[in-house]
């Protein structure tokens, strides 16, 4: 995988940022969209790789069924579990297509969770 | 009307989403992604999962389901083969070790294989004869697995509608009634 520092640092910046402004967050990823980890706040590596993985399948999942729904391009996903939320936004960047995949405890606030989420994703865009 | 799934499955680059774009008679649904993997030059891989119809001459409706042949979406692959009649295992013999391939998804399909039919079908074998059909069908009978083993190239539409007979045929030679394909 050949990412570029400067999209490599970016990442790191952006996991840094959504741990330290938002309360209830478990963990954060951003993955390339066909599932290879960039940066990320989780306990242990392979869980790292197992969540980017998975945050691609739902990611891409989300944009087929945008597609035959004739709702439009999917930017955000969000799943909502018994003790939490799973909420992926994608970053389209000219080097690499980014996910941002954020996994909430019952804590958090999830529309200041999305706001803060597409933030990050724009500031990814432009990295 | 009766609808059966068949499972397509198999290394990146193999042929899956070709296979099901081959013979599908509805435009597939495709989850692809634009690829980051550097060792396979391709430039879109299918993360989630393909998807595409083909009727039987009975009228039945196939369901012709694509997984993501990465390891690291193998979470994706209990998930599709759920409720599975058959899977394809779609080999590409052009990688540097095809049989150590097809262990891959002997393992991670052996519960349906255990249950349903299953065929393998070895793509590139004009350019990469070697390991030819008998070492694939040696490598499978030592894993407890007896099925066709087939080459095939997944562009032509009539070599993928051969790998749905031949598990049609198994189908059928279990009981079932399906027809087959047109």
């Amino acid at each position: 995988m050949n990412i570029s520092p400067r999209v490599r640092k970016a990442a790191e910046a952006a996991v840094d940022r959504l741990m330290r402004d938002l309360r209830g967050i478990k963990s954060v990823v951003i993955a390339t969209e066909d599932g290879f980890e960039v940066a990320g706040h989780m306990e242990g590596q392979a869980q790292l790789a197992r969540m980017s993985a998975l945050a691609s399948s739902l990611s891409a999942l989300g944009a087929l069924a945008g597609e035959e729904g004739h709702v439009g391009i999917c930017e955000a996903l969000t799943i909502e579990a018994a003790h939490g939320q799973l909420l992926m936004v994608r970053a389209r960047h000219d080097e690499v297509d980014l996910i941002v995949c954020i996994v909430a405890s019952r804590d958090a606030v999830i529309g200041q969770v999305l706001y803060t989420a597409k933030q990050v994703a724009r500031t990814l865009r432009q990295a | 009307m009766a609808e059966h799934k068949i499972l397509f499955t198999g290394t990146m680059g193999a042929g899956k989403t070709t296979a099901i774009a081959a013979i599908s008679e509805t435009p597939p649904m495709r989850t692809e992604a634009r690829n980051t993997d550097e060792s396979v030059a391709k430039p879109t891989t299918t993360v989630g999962m393909d998807w595409g119809e083909i009727t039987l001459e009975g009228g039945e409706t196939l369901r012709l389901c694509g997984t993501p042949g990465q390891q690291r979406f193998a979470f994706m692959w209990p998930v599709l083969a759920r409720g599975a009649l058959g899977l394809v295992i779609l080999i590409d013999n052009s990688r540097p070790d095809p049989l150590a391939d097809l262990d891959v998804y002997l393992q991670g399909f052996a519960g349906l294989i255990a249950e349903a039919a299953c065929v393998v079908a070895v793509g590139r074998t004009e350019t990469h004869p070697a390991p030819g059909l008998d070492a694939f069908a040696v490598r499978m009978q030592a894993r407890g697995v007896l099925c066709p083993v087939v080459p095939a190239n997944v562009t032509r539409r009539d070599d993928v509608l051969l790998l749905l007979h031949l598990l049609l045929l198994q189908l059928e030679a279990r009981g079932g009634a399906l027809a087959t394909t047109s």
